[in-house]
């Protein structure tokens, strides 16, 4: 077999033939075409009757395996008499046409003598194919004749291919079928008499022939080796040329075609696309991101959901590190939102914190519930405490007592026991910034300084809280002493109130003070007005200024806080109903005391009235002298040195007393141990008393080792001895009275002292030193006296030298004035100090003029 | 609209001069006395600031002086809690309190980093200009909160007035 089917066609001329083809714009079902092919097949058919005439000379084809050389062999079908003759055909139509398929269909072509089975479907086949293939014709003109009829019988082989390949074009061709029968049937009868009249001993070979044909037509690896590489080529020149064509083509099945690939082998589906799908996505998110939007809003959150519930630690992770960012965001943006979204679970959320870790719990808020429990407690502490002390104890009830019948009102008691409380000025201040927010000062005392104050108290408190010793502990300054001032301090998260206050704050201050506080924090620390102040006193609401200001009222409003609200009413007033009949209860049991306490203030107040009588008489005073009271008895007890002062003591009590009160005195005689410091001051009181008396000049001391009192001096008259003496032995506790005093003092010994640089003789010195020495001349008139002038050692020598003599002139004149003789009298002067004056004792002692007796001159 | 009131805080290390700006610009006066501050001293200044927009406000300063820092005692970061804006002061004859400031500044931007910073590079007087223009060069401006150096005097009062009133001003002007 030199001729196989699976021998490489020449592809070229199919090419071309296909192309040529295509380039046609005919149908096939023009109707017109088939009228064409009709009147073709008719041609065919004489001329292959004509043909059918001259096989002979074909019959001498030798060799049928040279193509080339068959070209000019008319009948290839009339020379396969013999076993070669259906090569010598084969031989024949591959020059013609130019590929093996012809060959195979030509070969085919006895086959429409083999039965009527298969006859219309070969028949309509050959018709479908038959005008595709019918130009190759033109394109080769220099064909002999004989080459028409195996241009026409190509379509036999043609219908077999597409009879595998497309079965639209079958369908086609069929409804023609009828149409061509009775040209059919006369080519069937043509050929059928060629064949069966000249060579029927070749049928069999004929039909092997055609089997082996079939065989590959139907054989689809075969068909496809040698189609494909055509489709593909032919595809690619009609994209090239009219893509829209194509477009529309496949626009309608393309859906389609994916649709059922991807049913039937998804796995190459996905590889396919995978590669292109990020970039398209990328790109249609670039272009029309409001569509993708669309497009995957109403499933992301599905999507989210799905993935949340397949992959919880995926999810999580993916959104963990927005979480706090989107939150904290948020809190930002709409911190309302947000407080409404917690607020809710907020409650469950805690009693769930407890239930899981109530250690944590309690360490986060025992800084603050500490603080507040403590300072609560200790309020509450106080309150009962001063509420007892006020209500049941005795002294507090004695007080009242003590203070009616000292006649003393009770809030003069209360007075000396505690400062009257006032508020000078209320701030709320900002507590980070020091910032004032509102200031609030009493108009009739003197303004504070509120920024200032606000400022140095925040940092004050910054300070105090820096300098804690334990700072994990929020602690707060909650006061400040300064003398009787204090600014009381209430402490919330964003501003604190500081209150000055003078006096001691009442309990109810404090409490005042922190309901204050929470209502300006409830109701208007919520939206950040005070957490944000910004210094503008402006955003401020007038409430709060009215709730501040209530406070420097408060010692007023406050009296009884409970009475303020009618709630309260009822309770104050049962408790107070308790409160009375205890009152009662305690007066009857108090009522001896009372009676008792009365007595004792009477008797008291009595025996002051004594004492004090006593404490009058001069005599008395230095001596202790206690009177007690009882009954109608007035005791008088102590000690006194002798029996008359005993007496005047009694006198003096029975005087201050009321009549119908007798005094017992039982005041003992006794020695009492001498007070050197009261005798000491006794003697130079007398001593004292004693030198204003004319004459006496005495200077004393006491000796208390020895009970003595030694006076010294010069008294003028000789009895004025012994007054002394006997006053002196008076003083209690004085056993010796020691004189030593000097014989009568002459007046002439006496001195005259003068001021700086002067002679004025003082008047009293005129009177009191002059006047006696007259007398004395008087009384001694042969006496003369010698009169001597001195002067301190300060100034000039020379002033000195005048000075002195001066002022003995002076005395003299002033004696001679009084009526003593002139020559009696004898003038000199020195600036040397006087006897018995040293150089370093006071200058004023040297300003003197001293006398001096001169023997009458006839006495010597 | 009432005055304002704003906290300002003067921060620096000892002896920058601190005190002596505030001096100047509250009570007119320069001391060369030197005084350190210990803890906080307030002072209180009323100034009028206009705007060609917003009009004219006047706004009360509480300036806090707060007593100079070293490496080894930091701020009380509760004393600039609450200050809208601070004057970082150095001096510019030392040149380690230059580079310091870039600290204090982020200490006070750590606790409030809405607040507005105003550098002072104080004794200008003291140093000449070739000097100046090459401490200037250390200075990197780590924020945009920072609204400007200043080369200040207390002592001439070069520039005092300016950098309180500029600061002043950007803290009633911001976020609107």
């Amino acid at each position: 077999m030199p001729f196989s089917s699976k021998d490489p066609p020449p592809r070229h001329s199919l090419t071309e033939a296909l192309s040529q083809t295509s380039a046609r714009e005919s149908s096939p079902q023009d109707t017109d075409q088939l009228e064409g092919l009709f009147s073709l097949l008719c041609d065919l058919d004489l001329e292959m009757v004509e043909s059918a005439v001259e096989p002979t000379p074909s019959q001498a084809a030798p060799k049928p395996t040279s193509p080339p050389q068959a070209v000019p062999e008319p009948r290839p079908p009339s020379t396969a008499a013999n076993g070669t003759a259906a090569t010598a055909a084969n031989s024949n139509a591959t020059p013609i046409v130019g590929f093996d398929l012809e060959q195979d269909f030509w070969h085919s072509a006895p086959f429409f003598a083999n039965g009527e089975g298969t006859l219309p479907d070969s028949l309509d086949a050959i018709e479908l194919v038959s005008w595709p293939n019918h130009p190759p014709a033109a394109p080769n003109p220099p064909a002999p004749m004989p080459r028409t009829t195996e241009v026409a019988r190509p379509p036999v082989g043609s219908s077999h291919s597409s009879h595998d390949t497309a079965d639209d074009a079958i369908a086609v061709t069929a409804t023609h079928g009828d149409v061509d029968e009775e040209a059919l049937e006369r080519l069937r009868d043509l050929l059928s008499e060629l064949l069966l009249g000249e060579s029927s001993y070749q049928v069999g070979e004929w039909e092997g022939r055609f089997q082996q044909l079939e065989q590959q037509l139907h054989d689809p690896q075969v068909l496809s080796d040698r189609l494909l590489p055509l489709f593909a080529s032919l595809l690619e020149r009609k994209v090239a040329q009219a893509p829209e064509e194509v477009i529309r083509a496949l626009a309608p099945i393309i859906d389609r075609a994916i649709a059922r690939k991807s049913q039937t082998d998804k796995l190459a589906m996905s590889q396919a696309l995978a590669a292109a799908l990020p970039g398209a996505i990328a790109q249609q998110i670039d272009t029309a991101p409001e569509e993708v939007i669309q497009a995957l809003a109403p499933i992301i959150d599905q999507a989210i959901t799905c993935k949340s519930q397949t992959d919880k630690t995926a999810m999580s992770l993916a959104l963990a590190a927005a979480l706090p960012g989107a939150l904290s965001k948020q809190i930002g943006d709409a911190p309302e939102e947000v407080i409404q979204a917690i607020a809710p679970i907020m409650g469950r959320a805690l009693h769930e914190q407890v239930r899981l870790e109530r250690d944590a719990m309690v360490d986060a808020l025992y800084p603050v519930i500490g603080n507040t429990i403590s300072k609560y407690m200790g309020e509450v502490v106080r309150q009962i405490n001063q509420r007892v002390e006020e209500t049941f104890s005795i002294r507090g009830i004695y007080r009242k007592l003590n203070a009616r019948l000292r006649g003393i009102s009770e809030a003069e008691l209360i007075l000396s026991e505690a400062l009257p409380f006032t508020v000078q000025a209320v701030f709320l201040i900002h507590k980070t910034s020091g910032l004032v927010i509102v200031e609030i000062q009493r108009e009739d005392g003197q303004a504070l300084e509120a920024d200032m104050l606000a400022g140095m108290l925040t940092a004050i408190r910054s300070f105090a809280s820096e300098c804690t010793v334990n700072p994990e502990k929020t602690s707060e300054l909650t006061e400040i002493d300064y003398d009787d001032f204090k600014i009381v301090m209430e402490v919330a998260g964003y501003c604190y109130i500081a209150a000055v206050t003078q006096g001691d704050p009442p309990a109810g201050f404090a409490t005042q003070l922190r309901q204050t506080l929470s209502a300006i924090i409830l109701n208007y620390g919520y939206g950040e007005l005070i957490a944000e102040f910004d210094g503008d006193p402006d955003s401020i609401p007038q409430a709060v200024v009215d709730l501040i200001e209530n406070l420097l009222r408060s010692p007023e409003v406050m009296l009884p806080p409970q009475r303020h609200t009618t709630e309260n009413h009822e309770t104050w007033r049962s408790r107070s109903g308790v409160i009375a009949s205890w009152a009662v209860l305690l007066g009857l049991l108090m009522l001896p005391f009372v009676l008792y306490s009365w007595q004792q203030a009477r008797r008291q107040q009595l025996a002051d009235r004594v004492t004090t009588a006593l404490d009058a008489n001069p005599n008395l005073t230095v001596y202790q002298l206690d009177a007690t009271v009882k009954g109608r008895e007035v005791r008088l007890q102590g000690q006194l040195p002798n029996e008359i002062l005993s007496q005047q003591a009694a006198t003096t009590a029975t005087a201050a007393l009321p009549a119908h009160l007798n005094v017992v005195n039982e005041i003992q005689m006794v020695n009492p141990p001498p007070d050197p410091g009261a005798i000491q001051a006794e003697v130079a009181r007398l001593t004292q008393t004693f030198n204003q008396m004319q004459g006496i000049q005495v200077g004393s001391r006491y000796d208390h080792e020895t009970n003595r009192v030694i006076v010294e001096g010069s008294i003028h008259q000789g009895q004025d001895a012994r007054t002394i003496t006997q006053a002196f032995e008076q003083i209690p506790g004085v056993d010796v009275v020691v004189l030593m005093l000097a014989t009568a003092q002459t007046p002439i010994q006496r001195r005259i002292y003068f001021d700086t640089n002067s002679n004025f003789i003082d008047p009293y010195d005129l009177e009191s030193k002059l006047m006696p020495i007259r007398s004395f001349l008087n009384q001694y008139p042969d006496l003369q006296l010698q009169i001597i002038g001195h002067t301190d050692r300060s100034g000039s020598e020379q002033r000195n030298l005048e000075l002195a003599p001066q002022r003995a002139a002076a005395v003299r004149q002033a004696l001679v004035a009084q009526g003593i003789a002139a020559d009696r009298l004898k003038v000199t002067g020195s600036t040397q100090p006087p006897p018995n004056v040293r150089l370093e004792d006071p200058l004023w002692l040297s300003r003197i003029v001293r006398f001096e007796q001169i023997a009458p001159a006839g006495a010597n | 609209m009432g005055i304002l009131s704003k906290k300002l805080c003067m921060v620096g290390d000892f002896g920058v001069g601190k005190t002596s700006l505030i001096r100047r610009f509250v009570e007119r006066q320069f001391s060369d006395r030197y005084l350190s501050t210990v803890g906080v001293k307030i002072s209180r200044k009323t100034m009028t600031i206009a705007d060609s927009e917003r009009g004219t406000q006047d706004l009360k300063l509480l300036i806090w002086d707060i007593e100079g820092q070293t490496k080894f005692k930091a701020i009380a970061p509760s004393y600039l809690q609450g200050a809208s804006g601070i004057l970082a002061v150095a001096d510019l004859t030392r040149q380690e309190t230059v580079e310091h400031l870039a600290d204090h500044i982020r200490n006070f931007l750590a606790i409030n980093q809405h607040g507005f910073i105003a550098v002072a590079l104080n004794k200008a007087d003291l140093i000449d200009r070739e000097e100046l223009a090459q401490i200037r060069n250390l200075l990197e401006q780590p924020s945009e909160q920072v609204i400007g150096v200043y080369q200040t005097s207390a002592k001439t009062g070069e520039s005092v007035d300016t950098i309180f009133e500029h600061l002043t001003k950007r803290i009633w002007t911001k976020g609107n």
